[in-house]
């Protein structure tokens, strides 16, 4: 029997479910363990659903806890975070498409994990440089250095794939179907 | 907003994740059985919480023999046991010409030594030895920071090629060596050096790791022997190596013959990653014991992974609110906050001294000196030393 609050959770999880796996996805880079982290994030939103519905900015509390989830895990196990990402034998960067997400998932691959992480946080989950290091247990000039680090060896690794096509630069003032 | 932070949005924004084996419904339904669980668990787990709340002191607990839950010390830090130490002076440490930005990683026993990275809008990461504050780059090649460093000023550190390879490098005598690596493998980090000069790191092997150390600077790493992949982050003067297992949840040690063992838990306790180790002290964490009486709370979360200090020859372990980043021979731990808060040098005896920020910055020690009068770190994006006398 659903409570008119257990409606509303399932309407907020159906309109923010897709960020918060992609989020997941970017930062663990294995869709299983995306989804643990997903689901303890929103069993843990359950649980305190009925103070937090009224919260002003759910999206960024909800991240907040999706990302605590993340770092527990990664404390736990650093290993296995490091573990799912590096690849030293992938196949070369496929050349056919700028927007192939496969290029893009291999090149995150190939960063750093802390390198990785602060690219997703601050340009996925767009936190700002404090609130990465917060998330992260990290100073926020590791999180600038880690940032630097991050975006230049991804340009290097993504070589031509790296310069936006004029759809995007088409795209920026205005929004295209 | 630069090019690059514009293309990178839109570049993560095309990594798929595969196809949803959850819907709204189902996380519906594993909420509520949580919700079941918790109430059945809130019956049963008064006498735990009692427990937690009397530990305000900083108790330890054996993990030998029958052990209590372990407690969270710093719960009480407003009705501190012992009367606070005058609060130490800071001070920022001088960057290499053209670094605009970088921070302290590790320091010498002594403090006279101190290792970490620069960086400036052109060069992510370089890395550096302040030798009495006096800074001095490290030419790598590709990108790199500084892990470890010894009173000798032997310093050693990862570096990234360019195309991604890791690589582990030691930095001696004015010159740079990368470290060999075993057969099979292709990559490695190294994350600390003793006083003679022994270093341990992670190897590579593909998408496996191992614990290693070369015994000199010149020697391949030999493999320390474990039941699965492991990672090392830290060696002691008498060769104990400390680190953890790759599947988490289990914190591990070798002795300087290289045998290994994994760190017995008290009961409710998972633990973690040992992160360093000097004289007979280990820090790193372990998985609080009891997150649910803990919950998160818009503005408010807690962690449900807390810091952790052992003394290696009992056994015994405090829990600490917050990450230690240094330990000395003295037990002294140098911790900074979650997120709001002063970072401190605390003692086993639960006594603390502040670590002031600067212009409303929060400190985060990764350094402290043998007799407990010298810590360093970061500050925004600066490195900083700290003298306490």
């Amino acid at each position: 029997m659903a409570t008119e609050e257990d409606l509303e959770y399932v309407e907020y999880v159906s309109a923010a479910l897709d960020r918060l796996r992609r989020t997941a996805y970017l930062l663990c880079g294995d869709g299983d363990r995306a989804d643990d982290i997903v689901q303890a994030t929103l069993v843990a939103v359950y649980l305190r659903w009925s103070r937090i519905r009224t919260v002003s900015n759910i999206d960024g509390y909800v991240h907040r806890v999706l990302v605590r989830r993340y770092i527990d895990e990664r404390r736990a196990g650093w290993a296995r975070v490091l573990l799912a990402w590096r690849h030293t034998d992938l196949p070369a960067p496929a050349a056919s498409s700028v927007e192939d997400s496969h290029a893009v998932r291999d090149a995150l691959a190939r960063l750093s994990r802390g390198q990785r992480a602060v690219l997703v946080l601050r340009y996925f989950c767009d936190l700002s440089v404090e609130d990465t290091a917060a998330a992260l247990g990290c100073s926020p000039g590791s999180v600038k250095s880690q940032t630097h680090r991050g975006l230049a060896a991804l340009r290097e690794l993504l070589g031509d794939q790296w310069r936006p096509t004029p759809q995007t630069l088409m795209n920026r003032p205005r929004s295209m179907p | 907003m630069t090019p690059d932070t514009d293309r990178v949005r839109e570049l993560l924004g095309t990594v798929d994740p595969p196809p949803a084996r959850m819907m709204a419904t189902d996380l519906l339904a594993a909420g509520r059985r949580a919700r079941r669980r918790r109430r059945q668990w809130a019956v049963a787990g008064v006498a735990g919480l009692a427990t937690l709340g009397a530990g305000a002191a900083g108790t330890a607990v054996s993990l030998a023999g029958a052990t209590p839950a372990p407690v969270r010390p710093a719960v009480a830090a407003s009705t501190p046991a012992a009367k606070p130490a005058a609060p130490c002076v800071v001070e920022r440490l001088d960057l290499p010409p053209g670094a605009k930005a970088g921070g302290v990683n590790t320091g010498s026993p002594s403090g006279r030594y101190l290792a970490g990275f620069t960086s400036n809008a052109s060069d992510p990461g370089t890395p550096v030895r302040w030798d009495g504050g006096k800074a001095q780059a490290i030419r790598v090649p590709g990108t790199g920071e500084a892990q470890g460093v010894n009173d000798k000023g032997v310093v050693v550190g990862e570096g990234q090629a360019p195309g991604g390879r890791m690589y582990a490098w030691a930095y001696a005598d004015g010159k740079v060596t990368e470290l060999r690596l075993p057969a099979g493998y292709t990559g490695a980090e190294a994350r600390g050096i003793n006083a003679t000069g022994q270093v341990t790191g992670v190897l590579f092997a593909g998408d496996r790791t191992a614990a290693g150390v070369w015994d000199s600077i010149g020697k391949t790493a030999r493999v320390l022997d474990a039941p699965e992949d492991a990672m090392a982050f830290g060696i002691s003067d008498s060769g104990v190596v400390v680190g953890g297992l790759r599947g988490g949840g289990a914190a591990y040690r070798w002795d300087a013959g290289g045998r290994g063992k994994a760190l017995p838990a008290p009961s409710g306790v998972t633990v973690g990653d040992l992160h360093g180790v000097r004289g007979d002290w280990a820090y790193g964490s372990v998985a609080n014991p009891n997150p649910d009486a803990t919950p998160d709370e818009p503005g408010g979360i807690r962690d449900s992974i807390v810091a952790a200090r052992w003394h290696l020859p009992t056994g015994r372990l405090t829990l600490l609110d917050g990450d230690i980043g240094a330990v000395n021979p003295a037990g002294q731990a140098a911790v900074s906050p979650i997120g709001r808060g002063t970072a401190t040098i605390q003692s086993p005896d639960a006594t603390k001294r502040k670590l002031p920020g600067l212009a409303g910055k929060v400190g985060h020690p990764y350094a402290l000196s043998d007799d407990g009068t010298r810590a360093a770190g970061t500050i925004g994006d600066r490195p900083v030393r700290w003298i306490c006398r």
